[in-house]
């Protein structure tokens, strides 16, 4: 439901901001993840983005259902001590954790360089904002209850929004080559 | 003439009719009489002397209607001595005003497992006047007959009829001695009300509590992966903010029960001398219709323990004791206090237990449906069953209460209410084995057993 309030609300922002290419880029994109009444896509094309966005979004949405039900059930609370513990020994042993934060950094400073090189829009920036949101809760939020989930949710909105940005590459291309 | 009578027939039949409508009230009334006499004259009284003469014998039960904790030991109702008729069962008049799923289907189960059955005559006892009619008026409806009354007030005051309480039935408090303490003050003698829940948040607290009751939040006394009780050093630090010495008199409820007696068996480990339960927790102090009040109260805390934790040292053991008592089976028992589907490996009972099965060689004990529960051990109004249905169903699983027994289920919930009641039962040599089959199955070298134990 919030995309459809949103979605007027962007489209004036692309409008006042028509001169800005960046700018119109980034909300775009941000529309495409919201809206499900923009008047030029298909159906298909809304079911497929409603679809992609749920998908992108399910783990941290699952993360912040688990945190907030940790304070008030205590099968939950139990059941993210359980998996904090396995977690800790498999998918985010420390080598791994430092892996992911060194992946992170350098997946910053790709995304800022293509910015300033001016080779990407708002899938790049959102994909920078992931990256940076990403490195503060790797390193700072770990007495979250659900913790690793969120860690978990960031990298899979991450690797989507890399899709993201490979899919509009490629189509920018084949275009350019038409 | 003719006047004269038509004034004469008016006259008889105007006496005709007031007649007749005044024996037709007289017939109503008598009739009315004698449906009262049928509604509070279910059961005839019965003297002394019968009843003695009939206790033991096959076709008579005796059956006390009364509270649980009358039942168990407290001299409630103007009793001269607390307790039960020696060989009388407990049917008590509160259960019939439980609000529970299948009660019907429960109730009989309890009648026929009580052996309260119609071919028998049946002597329902109380002190009140009012339970033993409730619990008649329920098995007439039943289709019993032979319904006899008593006031076990008679019984009481002769010193000579044997009654039976449990040894330490002190420990399970009905709600009005809880009242009573907060009335008179404990005598001076220090004393806190807990109510026990898992949370910060304390939702059952804030919805209603005990007057002056502190909430405890289990986790102050138990943390993960294992949810055993904290370091010892922990533990006190946790008596002394909650204002609790050796010498406090503390009473824990909570309304589910378990969490409570799971904090009940840790202050007693500690070394708290004076331990107590509401028994039936917080719905039997709403049923008693004392006061209840939603303000928060603070915890007030203590400057010494007074004595080294723990002072009980053997109430709680752990895995090496444990170990201990699987390789000394002759004289020692590892009791699982959990489901069956848990025991015998079909299920594991938890989402955060991922192993299924039981420690080699501990025996089963009972418990309830799943992990939450504890149907076996609880009456259904969440009180304490009667402690010769449980010697007699732990008889029934091999288990010799003269032995050295320690209780475990999963994370010691379960396990510590049971042996509270093993406790209040008079059981010595009794523990808990604290992190029970988490802690066993973390470690993949215990031996595991699973499937139907081998009877030999």
């Amino acid at each position: 439901m919030n995309g459809v309030w949103i979605l007027p609300i962007l489209l004036k922002r692309v409008n006042q901001t028509r001169n800005n290419i960046f700018w119109k880029k980034t909300i775009r994109i941000l529309v495409l993840s919201f809206s499900i009444g923009k008047g030029d896509l298909t159906m298909i094309k809304k079911i497929t983005y409603l679809l992609v966005f749920l998908l992108q979004f399910s783990g941290i949405i699952l993360a912040i259902v688990l945190e907030n039900l940790s304070s008030k059930k205590m099968g939950v609370a139990r059941y993210l001590t359980y998996k904090k513990q396995e977690f800790e020994s498999t998918l985010f042993t420390p080598f791994i954790v430092h892996l992911l934060m060194y992946l992170l950094i350098v997946g910053t400073i790709v995304c800022l360089a293509l910015l300033l090189l001016k080779k990407g829009g708002g899938v790049v920036l959102f994909a920078a904002l992931v990256n940076i949101i990403g490195i503060i809760f790797i390193r700072f939020e770990k007495e979250l209850q659900a913790y690793h989930f969120f860690v978990l949710g960031i990298l899979i909105v991450l690797v989507i929004q890399y899709v993201w940005i490979m899919y509009f590459y490629f189509r920018k291309r084949r275009s350019a080559t038409k | 003439m003719v006047l004269h009578r038509k004034a004469i027939l008016f006259l008889l039949f105007s006496c005709l009719l007031i007649l007749s409508a005044a024996c037709s009230n007289v017939s109503k009334s008598s009739n009315e009489k004698a449906d009262k006499k049928d509604s509070t004259n279910l059961a005839e009284s019965i003297k002394t002397e019968d009843l003695k003469a009939n206790i033991g014998k096959n076709d008579w039960v005796i059956v006390d209607t009364r509270s649980n904790d009358a039942f168990n030991g407290w001299a409630l109702d103007g009793v001269e001595r607390g307790g039960h008729i020696k060989g009388a069962v407990d049917f008590s008049a509160n259960w019939l005003n439980v609000e529970a799923d299948q009660k019907n289907k429960k109730l009989s189960d309890t009648l026929k497992s009580k052996g309260i059955t119609s071919d028998k005559k049946v002597v329902l006892y109380d002190a009140n006047g009012k339970d033993a009619q409730s619990v008649a008026e329920y098995l007439k409806g039943e289709g019993f007959k032979n319904l006899y009354k008593y006031d076990v007030k008679e019984w009481a005051a002769n010193q000579d009829l044997a009654m039976e309480n449990y040894p330490n039935y002190e420990m399970l408090v009905p709600p009005a001695w809880v009242n009573d303490l907060k009335t008179n003050k404990n005598n001076g003698k220090p004393y806190k009300i807990f109510e026990v829940s898992w949370g910060d948040e304390a939702k059952d607290y804030k919805t209603g509590h005990i007057p002056r009751a502190v909430h405890i939040n289990t986790d102050e006394v138990e943390e993960g992966p294992v949810w055993n009780r904290l370091q010892d050093q922990e533990l006190e630090k946790f008596a002394l903010i909650n204002g609790i010495t050796t010498d406090t008199t503390v009473v824990l409820y909570g309304s589910d029960s378990m969490p409570a007696f799971r904090v009940a068996v840790i202050l007693k480990y500690m070394g708290v001398k004076d331990v107590r339960v509401l028994n039936g927790g917080y719905t039997a102090w709403k049923n008693a219709k004392y006061d209840v009040e939603t303000k928060v109260n603070s915890k007030e805390s203590v400057p010494t323990f007074g004595a080294t934790v723990p002072a009980n040292p053997d109430y709680i053991i752990d895995l090496a004791e444990a170990k201990e008592i699987l390789a000394n089976k002759s004289t020692s028992t590892l009791v699982d206090i959990r489901s069956w589907d848990e025991y015998i490996g079909k299920i594991s009972g938890y989402d955060y237990i991922k192993p299924k099965g039981r420690p080699a060689g501990a025996v089963w004990g009972h418990a309830g449906s799943d992990s939450s529960n504890l149907e076996d051990f609880r009456n259904i109004d969440h009180t304490m069953r009667n402690g010769s249905d449980v010697l007699a169903m732990w008889e029934k699983d091999g288990i010799n209460p003269d032995n050295k027994l320690s209780f475990y289920c999963g994370t010691g919930w379960r396990a510590a209410e049971v042996l509270f009641y093993a406790d209040v039962l008079g059981l010595k040599n009794i523990s808990l084995y604290d992190g029970g089959w988490n802690e066993w199955s973390m470690d993949s070298s215990n031996p595991v057993e699973k499937g139907e134990p081998n009877k030999k």
